[in-house]
Parts: structure tokens; sequence; C-alpha cells
């Protein structure tokens, strides 16, 4: 009896570090391809590089799990960070006005993801329509305002935010592993993470077992705005600018991606904070490896797919 | 006379996700008969039928037709003229009549679609079995029972040589039942075999050559039906002699603890309900599918809205918008589809225990180990059988997974249970063990009972009164020595028992 206990566990464990030893056997294989991979600054280059998707996508896998889509998180990221760029510039250089300044545009990631979980709830509107909807809202607002500009400041207090070491590594990877920790505690450990898993895998059962299913779901949006509020923050000082054309970009499939590639399901109920957080390292970790060979820069979305179709693919094999 | 095998299946087993569901079971079926397999929800009817028209792989055993062994999928099975009319039609409501008969196989001239050949084809099969049915009409409009029918038209069309019905009768009046049984005689007559599921024993007496008798995955009888009497049946189907299958009823104080006063839901589905429940009462509803059962008790714990009347708990007037309101006042409800509502079958099976009552484990963060104390109490508490707490629910039994579900209710603290089909795709020994679960409540946390049943000796061995539904208003109130398949028929029905079933 114990015997069987015992190897049920482990095959439990097993398939969830599996995700650890794709990424270990793919930076083995970069680094046979181009010992340059392996330099300590290259690894914490591409952790750097990950951390503003990543952190996105930590917020998208809550979205997900519970059975919805977030498609707006790149067009919010460009508008968050036009905010939080112009208030800096409105409010002067101080650290009050950048204190202001993020808090601002926190509030207005909460708001939208609030706004976007009420549409989805109580309108009846699938997520993938409200949140396709808010991509294209975002993005016009942004370039509308910023003329098809581009949003700088001049702000050191501000820009020193997303340029910062501590203990030699950069702010926005430290941000983003204290972010994966808190998230994985929410969502693991407390009452509403598991309400999240709930509605996700069978609303009805959760409607019968008296959890509110319509306020779960519109809490994860508001995670994915809080997410996209710290990545905003962290690029926008970092580039001490925002495209209003560019910046963002492609972040929802990034993010969906390393979402999927860590095992979140599409259709609701399953994933994993951990699973993401290493989904987005093998994202970083494959664009980092794609630089480095010299594929040309328009094939790179093409493997980029590849990767995320065979992710899929490989999940579904396993099932059965 | 030499009889003619068409169709036989040897040693079939089936896994569902490591749990066996049918245990080698042989079974053979002769032209023009008409054969009974019955047995209790959840004893594998449905699966093996669904295995013998291809729809489904065994996981180990044989098929033959005509004596030649055959690997079947449902195009191949058709072919051979096996068709399958599941419980849920299979019927495209929004196309007509024989559009549905001959969907998948259009008779054309040329390019386009020949409907006249088509309506003239499909009403040349309704006069063969004296329907009147006009090919023309969309399915949407048509009662089920006609529904029915067009899924016999449309088997027939494909020249069906076995026709297998699972359940047809479970939403049909007793005049359409009966038009059915015409319908099935007509069918043996011209060399059909029909094989009919149920586990409703009259009509098998009253239809059937033969008998298949299913418990728990097996086949346990195979025979004449005519050699068997109902209780007979009965007994064989569940394994055991009736009086031992549901446990002494205890009688209830003279306290009520819940009254419905005149509710009507916005809906109309449910029309001036009126009941009230005793402290430690096993309250019964009855009522053909439809009846409204299912929706005054989504009424009750708020999920299905109410135009007016009242709920009283304790005296008390309550108001219950939502199922927390309703956990709060410590109503809690099972649904009937289990899979559907009941359970989260890709949660971990102590998790569904607990995912009701998340506050008793958690200030901030939850108390995983007192989560799986608290299973583990109920795993021994309810004789649930797992291997480990962290497995998924999907892998354990239907019976299984039913008791989790009940951990989950009780474990609210709640005082009322509202148990809708409690034990639908349940195995006999669950059942029995459900029954024991209910009364050990009632003795243990005072805990009061109302239970929605399709099952008449469940029904009529586990409660203390009977309230009958019929087209969303209770029509009667049974209690006592009136309690009867017969009365609860009537009630349900209103019609008279006899009125249907004459050949």
């Amino acid at each position: 009896m114990i015997l069987i206990k015992d190897k049920w566990t482990f095959k439990l464990n097993l398939s969830k570090y599996i995700i650890v030893f794709i990424l270990v056997a793919l930076m083995i294989f970069s680094g046979i391809l181009s010992p340059a991979f392996l330099k300590p600054r290259n690894i914490l280059n591409i952790f750097w590089q990950t951390s503003y998707v990543g952190i996105i996508a930590i917020g998208i896998t809550f979205v997900m799990i519970a059975g919805g889509i977030d498609l707006s998180v790149g067009s919010m990221v460009a508008l968050l960070g036009a905010l939080a760029i112009q208030s800096v510039n409105k409010f002067g250089d101080s650290a009050l006005s950048v204190f202001l300044s993020i808090l601002l545009t926190y509030g207005l990631g909460i708001l939208l993801g609030f706004g976007t979980g009420l549409l989805t709830t109580k309108g009846k509107i699938p997520a993938f329509v409200t949140t396709l909807g808010g991509m294209a809202i975002y993005r016009s607002l942004v370039l509308n305002f910023a003329n098809g500009g581009v949003y700088m400041t001049i702000s050191r207090k501000y820009s020193d935010i997303g340029m910062k070491f501590v203990l030699g590594l950069p702010l926005p990877m430290i941000v983003f592993i204290a972010y994966a920790i808190v998230a994985y505690i929410l969502l693991d450990k407390t009452k509403f993470g598991r309400h999240v898993y709930a509605v996700g895998a069978n609303e009805t059962a959760a409607l019968y077992s008296a959890i509110k299913v319509d306020m779960v779901r519109t809490l994860t949006y508001v995670v994915s705005g809080v997410s996209v509020a710290t990545s905003a923050v962290l690029l926008s000082s970092m580039m001490s600018s925002v495209s209003s054309s560019s910046t963002g970009n492609g972040f929802e499939l990034d993010a969906i991606a390393a979402a999927v590639i860590g095992g979140t399901s599409l259709s609701g109920g399953k994933g994993s904070v951990f699973g993401t957080f290493f989904g987005a390292l093998i994202l970083g970790v494959i664009n980092n490896m794609l630089v480095m060979l010299n594929v040309a820069v328009y094939l790179q979305g093409m493997v980029k797919g590849l990767i995320i179709i065979a992710a899929v693919l490989l999940q579904n094999l396993r099932k059965e | 006379m030499v009889d003619e095998v068409i169709l036989s299946a040897k040693d079939i087993c089936m896994d569902f996700s490591s749990v066996r569901v049918l245990h080698n079971v042989d079974v053979q079926f002769e032209k023009g008969m008409v054969y009974g397999v019955v047995g209790e929800n959840g004893a594998g009817k449905s699966t093996l039928m669904r295995i013998l028209s291809g729809f489904l792989q065994p996981t180990r055993g044989d098929i033959f037709i005509e004596g030649h062994k055959v690997q079947l999928n449902p195009l191949k099975a058709k072919e051979y003229g096996i068709i399958l009319i599941p419980q849920e039609l299979n019927l495209v409501d929004s196309l007509r009549v024989y559009e549905n008969v001959f969907l998948g196989s259009e008779v054309r001239k040329g390019f386009f679609l020949n409907r006249s050949s088509m309506i003239e084809a499909t009403r040349r099969y309704m006069q063969q079995l004296s329907l009147r049915i006009d090919p023309q009409t969309y399915v949407s409009e048509l009662s089920p029972a006609q529904k029915q029918m067009v899924e016999i038209v449309k088997a027939i069309s494909k020249s069906v040589k076995i026709l297998i019905m699972d359940e047809p009768t479970s939403s049909l009046s007793q005049e359409e039942i009966s038009k059915l049984f015409d319908v099935i005689r007509s069918m043996k007559n011209s060399g059909i075999t029909v094989v009919f599921i149920s586990h409703k024993l009259k009509e098998v007496k009253v239809v059937t050559d033969s008998l298949i008798i299913l418990r728990d995955g097996r086949k346990v009888h195979e025979g004449k039906t005519k050699e068997l009497s109902e209780r007979q049946i009965a007994e064989l189907m569940i394994g055991r002699k009736i009086d031992e299958m549901y446990p002494p009823k205890l009688s209830p104080s003279n306290e009520l603890i819940l009254q419905v006063k005149n509710l009507t839901t916005k809906d109309g589905t449910v029309k001036n309900a009126n009941f009230e429940v005793r402290k430690g009462e096993i309250l019964g509803f009855y009522g053909l599918v439809g009846s409204g059962r299912t929706e005054l008790m989504e009424a009750i714990i708020g999920v299905r809205k109410v135009d007016s009347g009242q709920i009283l708990l304790n005296g008390k007037q309550v108001k219950i918008e939502s199922p927390q309101d309703a956990k709060k006042l410590g109503i809690v409800y099972l649904p009937e589809d289990r899979k559907t509502a009941g359970i989260i079958l890709s949660l971990q099976v102590f998790m569904n225990t607990t995912i009701m009552s998340l506050e008793k484990f958690s200030k901030v963060l939850l108390g995983r180990r007192r989560e799986i104390e608290t299973f583990r109490n109920y795993e021994k508490k309810f004789d649930i059988k797992t291997r480990t707490p962290f497995q998924l629910a999907k892998t354990l039994s239907g019976g299984n997974q039913q008791k989790v579900v009940i951990s989950k209710l009780v474990n609210t603290g709640a005082k009322i249970f509202i148990f809708d089909e409690p034990t639908r795709g349940v195995d006999v020994n669950a059942k029995h063990q459900i029954y024991e679960i209910m009364h050990q409540m009632i003795k243990e946390y005072d805990a009061t009972f109302v239970v929605v049943s399709s099952e008449l000796p469940e029904i009529i061995g586990i409660c203390n009164r009977i309230m009958v539904m019929r087209s969303g208003e209770i029509t009667a109130c049974i209690s006592g020595e009136q309690i009867s398949e017969k009365n609860l028929i009537y009630h349900a029905t209103g019609l008279e028992e006899g009125d249907s079933y004459k050949g």
C-alpha cells in the first residue's frame, strides 16, 4: 500500500518538474551550439529580458486557469507605461512624484482589469471578445494621445528604477522572481486560488459549491491588470520611454505561449505559476538562442510558433 | 426452427481511467427478438450498448456478426445494420424531419438534392409504422415521443437489423410509451431485432422476449422474460433482497424545519409549490422528467429566479438569492448530474471535499494538512475508496465520487440536504452505503433530507413522505400506507395504471 502511494506521488512530481528538465536541456544544448550562451552575463540578460513578459504571463495564468483569456495585455502595457511616464513628467523629478505615478498606473491597471472582468461575467461577453476589444481600444488611445510617437521622460529618479541592480542582479529579474513567489502563494495556498481552479475546471459545480463564480473570474482580470502595471512600470522606466506604436507589441502572444508551455490549459482548470515561470524562461532562452545562432529575424516568429504547437501536442500525447 | 444469432459478444471488458466498468460480459442476440437489457443506473448497460454499436472500443473481448469476428466503429456498425438510439437523441433540431432521416445519406439528382423523393420515402416509412408525422415539419416542433419515432424511422431507412434503444421511455408519457411498444412489435414482426434498455421493470416485462440483467458491470442473468417475476428481476438487479437494500425508516420529529409557500419561478417551470419538511425527515420528490422537481430545488437554493412565494426556516422567513445565501442558512444541494455540477473531475479528491468550506481551513493561507485530515475522516466514515487524497477525482468510480460530493456538503456544517438523484450512476453497494450515510447523518447531526429521485424502489424504500409533481405543480403528498408504485405513477402521470401497456 505504501509502495503504491509513493509511486503515485513520485509520478505527480515528475510531471511537474519535467519543465525544469526541458529548460536545463535546452540550456545545455544552446551552450554546445554557442559557448557564449552560458556566460553568466548572457544568462542574466535572458532572465532580465524575460521578466517583462514573464510577469504578465503570471497574471494571464490566473485568467486562463479560471477559463478566460486576456489579449489586451500588450496594448495595456503601452497605455499604462504612457500614463506612468506622462505622470512623472507632470509631477516633476521627485520620489513622491514617482511614487504617485506608479500608484496611478496600478490604479488604472486594476480598474481596466475590473472592467474587463465585469463585462465578461455580468455582460456575458466571451473573454476573447472583450479583451480583443480592449487590445484595439488601448492601443488606439495611446496612439492618439502620443500622436503615433514616443513618450519620453528625463526623470532620473524614474529611470533609475528600471536600471537598478540589487546584489548584482537587475531589479526586473528580482521583481519577476518575487512576483512569481507571491503569485504562487496566492494561487496555491489561498481560498481565492483554489476557487480560481474550481471555477475554471467546472463552473457549474463551483456555482453549486457556493463559490462566487463571477467575482472570482473578475478578480483574475484584476490580477492580470496588476501584472501588466508592474511590467509597464519596469519596462517604461528601463527605457525612459514608451513607443505608442511598438511597446508591448506581441506581449499577449508571448505571455499566453509561456503559460501554455508551462502546462496551463486553454480551456481552464489547469496550470501553475511554477510552470508559467519556467515556460517564460524557456521562451526567453529560445529567443536568445535564435539571435545568437543568427536565425533571420523574420523567421524567429515561426520558430516560436512551432514550439508552442509542439508544447501543446506533447502535453496531449502525455495525457494518453 | 434454428435460431439465427446475428450479433454476439464474448468476454467484453471495459475500463474507464483505470476503473473497470464491464467484467467479462457475454451476450448474443437472435433475429426478430426483443431483448431487455436491465440493471440499475451505472450497471454498465449504456457502456455495453455503445461497445456493440462501435462507439466505444472494449478494453478486451471480441464481437461477432453472423459468426464472423469484427472490429466495429460507428460507421462499420451502421453498415452491418446495428443502430443505437442514444438516450440523448441525435437529431438536428433546426432541420426538417426528412432532412434528419436522410442526414448523411441524402438522395441526389445530379448535383442537387432530390427533395421530393426523400419526402416521399420518409412518408412511406411513417406509414409502415402507422405514424402520422409530416416529413416537412421541423424537428424542433416535435414532442419527445415524436422525436423518438423519427429516430426509429431514421434507423429503418438505413435498413436496420438490430435496433438498440437506450432508455427510450424516460421522457415519454404512458400513452406515448404504448405507441412506442406497438412500433417495437411491428419491427419485431418484420424480423428486426430490438434491444431495449431500461430500468423500468413493468415496461420490460410487457415488451421483451428475453432478458439480460447486469449488475455492477457483470452479467448476472440471461433468460426468458416470462420466467421471472418483477420482484425477482428487481432482486437480481440489486443483488440482494429488496428489504435488505433500504435501512428501516426512521421516524422524524414533529418540528417543522423548512416550509415552502406558494413558490413560483420566473420561468414558470414551478407553479405555486407548497410543502414542508420536518426535522430528521427524508422527504421525497417524484415525477417524470420535466415535471419541475429539479427546478423547484434550484429555486430553493437560489440558482433559479423566484417570481413569488416564501421560504421559512425554523418558522422564520428567509431570503435566498444565491447558493452562498443557502449555505449560510445551512441548506446545501447535491445536483442530479454529478459530472457536470457535483464533482470537479480535474481537482484532487481532498480538494473536492473542502472546496465548499475553505473558510474553515484558512485565515489567510490554507492549512493543507488539516484539509487532508478532514478528508481522511470522511474517507473512513463514508468508506471512500482512494489510493491517496491527491489523486484526481476523475479516477474514482461513480459511487466514490458521489461520496466525495456528499462529504463536501456535510463539511459545510449544513443541516438541510437536498439530494437530487443521489444514487444515479452509482453501483449497488455504494447505493446501499449512501442510504446508510443519510441515516447516520440524521442520527448524529440532526440532518434533514429532501430527495429527488426517478427510481421508484428507491424513493419508496427510503422516504417518510413523497411529494409528486406533474408539469410544474405538486399534485400529491403521499405518506405511510399510501406509498406505492401505482399511486406514485398515477399522480405523476394523471393516468390510472393499466391505461397504457395494453398490447
